[in-house]
């Protein structure tokens, strides 16, 4: 995030301070301390002698730990401190932060130490549109703890706040008084818990609410790091902007309760750290050939909370895979839907796409036969459940029209799908990146189902279901005179006629014709689509562009290294290097981290990447993206039990080495040299 | 004890069998509160195979609610999950047991949208 906020995280847990490791939230505002979904710390104070705090330096140690040096004063003057301040603050179930205070005077300093605590227990959702809140709020002092509660009926939440050094605690803080000896120094560690309430009382009591360890947090990230395969090139962009991608994989994972210590890739920060079907398939997909364990825990977590029932409210259907799941206040009391919500029409296929690849990649029967049962039913959903309009094709319409997600595809703000003119179609709506998706888990479920299920006849009756959707689909969406799949067909089955990267998507699913490619390939590195950093989400002419729009003419990343596989997939390789350098371009003026989405403007016109004003940052599938341009670049493709390596990559990167690649062949490296001339 | 909760556990013991937990083996105990007293179903999982008592033996996961609360959420108008969000459910134990629970709860009857 931008505006000088500094943010650490572990899993679901996260705090936003200003550059001076303070909090001062207000209702509309996502800096606090937040856990699964609430915030648990509004208010965070340092003072000195009245004074507050004036930050020299912030050093990000690592995701989950950062350093504060400050010194008392305004900020306005010039500051010269007889006193250094600092702060250092580790993320694990709450917060850790060790404060430290040198006297570098020659004489003995009294010092009265204060920190103002506060708590408003917003839900997210509370935070991101504004709430008022209905429960009480209760705040004790005992033992030396400052303990915030929020009660709401049966719901409570609290925050425990205690110091290794005794403070005097009050109801809006703590204070310490001290003397620092000349050349001296002072230290506390400060604790912060985040806890659930169980009839007004905290679980375990006294008893420590901490989760994880600092310790087993770093130990934790060298273990990451040291089990992903090496980057090694003449680029020292690219190798950057890898480490900076599994750094903050790492950062974004998250164990929900169910998946035991395993971990999920959660959306982004700050709205989204929680289980996203959609988001955690993708990502889990561009990491594959890196971190293959994601995908076997989206796979089961997602598993476990298939849809097994009709609720309208929730938007869910027997078989159909979850959209986001949340655990604060507005989920609990079901003034939000997401316990969890299944309004998306396309993770159901993308379940099943992913269960494949994974064993492509993998060789590990075994989780394919545990989820043969989730994963007939995700098929089944397909044409049982999304088959609205009855024209086999998969479309969306929400059934819960209060809170529910209008669009149901991973273009889901309001004015993602247009024809032409700009005018927007009625529902349902059926998107064509659906159908692609449709039909790659089917043409996936059946060689599953040969392979691992050994049943032949679900295998052969896939395959034909397959083969027809493609024929149908190559006829009814096609654009004869334009030369492009039309975005969607509307409520009456009629084509909405923009132009979209999701002709992008199409490719990546091989629902194309071969006939087609080549027209389709045209209008992507066109200049109405490419911007010279990737593919933009609609094309520059199209009633609705805007370079600037969400939408309607950004250039996200994560579709463009979809898109750039796609391009793979029908062998047109040249123009798939061309996108990942673009966006690996692109993300070396991010610092290698590539927001989710930037500004559609021409890169011969704006030079650099305009970064989209409210994007989310870090996000898992733009963190992800880097990773599968790298696959693509390398032409990277299990084929039985060996990798084949089939290398195209931009001038521009010179020689590329990816050393121990993990999969069903162990380890195994893959090499390329720069020959495809981009610009 | 209400009916939807008999009807729940008795459906589920005269089946003796679920698809839907083909993949689930463990224990599972519901206690419910009524009037002071506390009523308990036991499930024990094998791969599908369900048995049903009314032991109060120890298990991989227990569930503790309202009855009146249960009645509602077997009959498919509550949502255990929610529930235990808010504190009304109380779960001890590997929550992924009540999570596969849940996929056997019915729909709710089709309504209005709140």
């Amino acid at each position: 995030m931008s505006n000088g906020l500094v943010q650490i995280l572990d899993g679901n847990t996260f705090v936003v301070s200003d550059e001076r490791g303070d909090i001062e939230a207000s209702l509309t505002d996502p800096t606090g301390l937040f856990s699964f979904d609430t915030r648990f710390l509004s208010k965070w104070v340092l003072t000195i002698n009245g004074q507050r705090l004036n930050a020299l330096s912030t050093d990000d140690l690592q995701y989950f730990e950062t350093r504060f040096f400050l010194v008392p004063g305004t900020g306005t003057v010039y500051v010269d401190s007889k006193l250094s301040v600092i702060r250092q603050r580790a993320v694990a179930g709450g917060f850790t932060e060790s404060l430290t205070i040198l006297n570098h005077d020659e004489k003995p300093v009294d010092l009265t130490i204060r920190v103002e605590v506060g708590s408003d227990f917003a839900d997210l959702f509370e935070v991101k549109d504004a709430l008022e809140k209905k429960g009480a709020y209760k705040t004790t002092v005992s033992d030396g703890r400052l303990v915030l509660k929020y009660e709401r009926d049966s719901f409570g939440r609290a925050t425990v706040i205690s110091s290794s050094v005794p403070a005097r605690v009050d109801k809006a803080g703590l204070t310490f008084k001290t003397r620092i000896e000349p050349h001296g120094s002072w230290e506390t560690e400060l604790d912060v818990a985040a806890a659930a309430l169980h009839g007004g009382k905290l679980a375990n009591g006294d008893g420590p609410v901490r989760v994880r360890s600092r310790k087993s947090m770093a130990a934790d990230l060298g273990r990451w790091l040291a089990e992903a395969p090496r980057v090694e090139s003449d680029s020292d962009s690219v190798k950057a902007t890898y480490r900076r991608s599994l750094v903050d994989l790492a950062a974004l994972r998250f164990s929900p309760p169910i998946a035991g210590n395993r971990s999920l890739p959660a959306a982004g920060l700050p709205w989204f750290m929680t289980m996203f079907g959609r988001d955690s398939i993708f990502t889990s997909l561009q990491a594959l050939p890196f971190t293959p364990e994601l995908a076997a825990t989206t796979l089961h977590a997602l598993g476990e909370w298939q849809g097994t029932r009709v609720d309208d409210f929730r938007d869910e259907d027997p078989g159909r895979i979850l959209h986001e799941l949340r655990y604060g206040e507005l989920a609990a009391f079901e003034e939000r839907p997401h316990t969890p919500y299944y309004g998306n029409a396309d993770a159901t296929p993308l379940f099943v796409v992913l269960l494949d690849e994974y064993e492509r990649w993998s060789g590990d029967r075994k989780l394919v036969r545990e989820l043969e049962l989730e994963a007939r039913a995700a098929l089944n959903w397909i044409d049982e459940y999304a088959d609205l309009q009855g024209n086999g094709y998969i479309s969306y319409k929400r059934r819960n029209e209060q809170t529910g997600l209008e669009n149901q595809c991973w273009k889901d703000s309001w004015d993602s799908i247009s024809y032409c003119d700009g005018r927007l179609p009625g529902f349902p709506r059926a998107t064509c990146e659906l159908q692609g998706y449709a039909y790659d888990a089917k043409t996936r479920g059946a060689r599953l189902a040969r392979l691992v299920w050994k049943d032949e006849q679900l295998a052969q009756r896939l395959e034909k279901e397959a083969a027809d959707l493609k024929r149908r689909f190559n006829r009814d969406f096609w654009l004869e005179d334009e030369g492009y799949f039309a975005l969607a067909l509307d409520e009456n089955g009629e084509q909405v006629d923009a132009l979209t990267s999701n002709n992008g998507h199409l490719l990546w699913s091989g629902i194309v014709d071969k006939s087609k490619a080549k027209t389709v390939v045209h209008h992507l590195m066109g200049s109405r689509l490419f911007s010279g950093w990737g593919v933009r989400t609609l094309a520059d002419g199209e009633g609705r562009y805007n370079p600037i729009g969400y939408h309607v003419g950004t250039v996200w990343p994560f579709d463009c290294s979809f898109i750039a596989w796609g391009l793979r997939r029908y062998g047109f390789k040249d123009e798939a290097a061309r996108i990942a350098a673009g966006i690996l371009d692109a993300a070396d003026f991010f610092g290698g981290r590539l927001p989710e989405a930037f500004g559609g403007y021409e890169r011969s016109v704006t030079r650099y990447p305009v970064q989209y004003p409210t994007a989310c940052s870090p996000q898992a599938w733009s963190t992800g993206a880097p990773l599968l341009l790298l696959r693509t670049m390398l032409g990277l493709e299990p084929i039985g039990e060996h990798l084949v390596v089939d290398p195209a990559l931009p001038v521009g990167i010179g020689h590329l080495e990816l050393l121990d690649i993990p999969g069903r062949w162990g380890r195994v490296d893959a090499f390329g040299r720069g020959r495809v001339d981009v610009a | 004890m209400g009916a939807a909760t008999t009807d729940f556990f008795e459906g589920l013991s005269r089946r003796g069998h679920e698809p839907l937990l083909e993949t689930t083996t463990g224990t599972i105990r519901v206690d419910l509160a009524k009037n002071g007293k506390v009523e308990h179903w036991l499930l024990a999982i094998d791969h599908g195979d369900v048995d049903v008592s009314a032991r109060r033996a120890a298990t991989d996961c227990t569930v503790t609610a309202p009855a009146e609360l249960f009645d509602r959420i077997a009959s498919g108008e509550e949502n255990a999950f929610a529930a235990a969000l808010r504190g009304d459910v109380v779960i001890d134990g590997d929550s992924k047991l009540l999570v596969r629970l849940q996929r056997l709860f019915p729909s709710p009857a089709r309504r209005k949208q709140r």
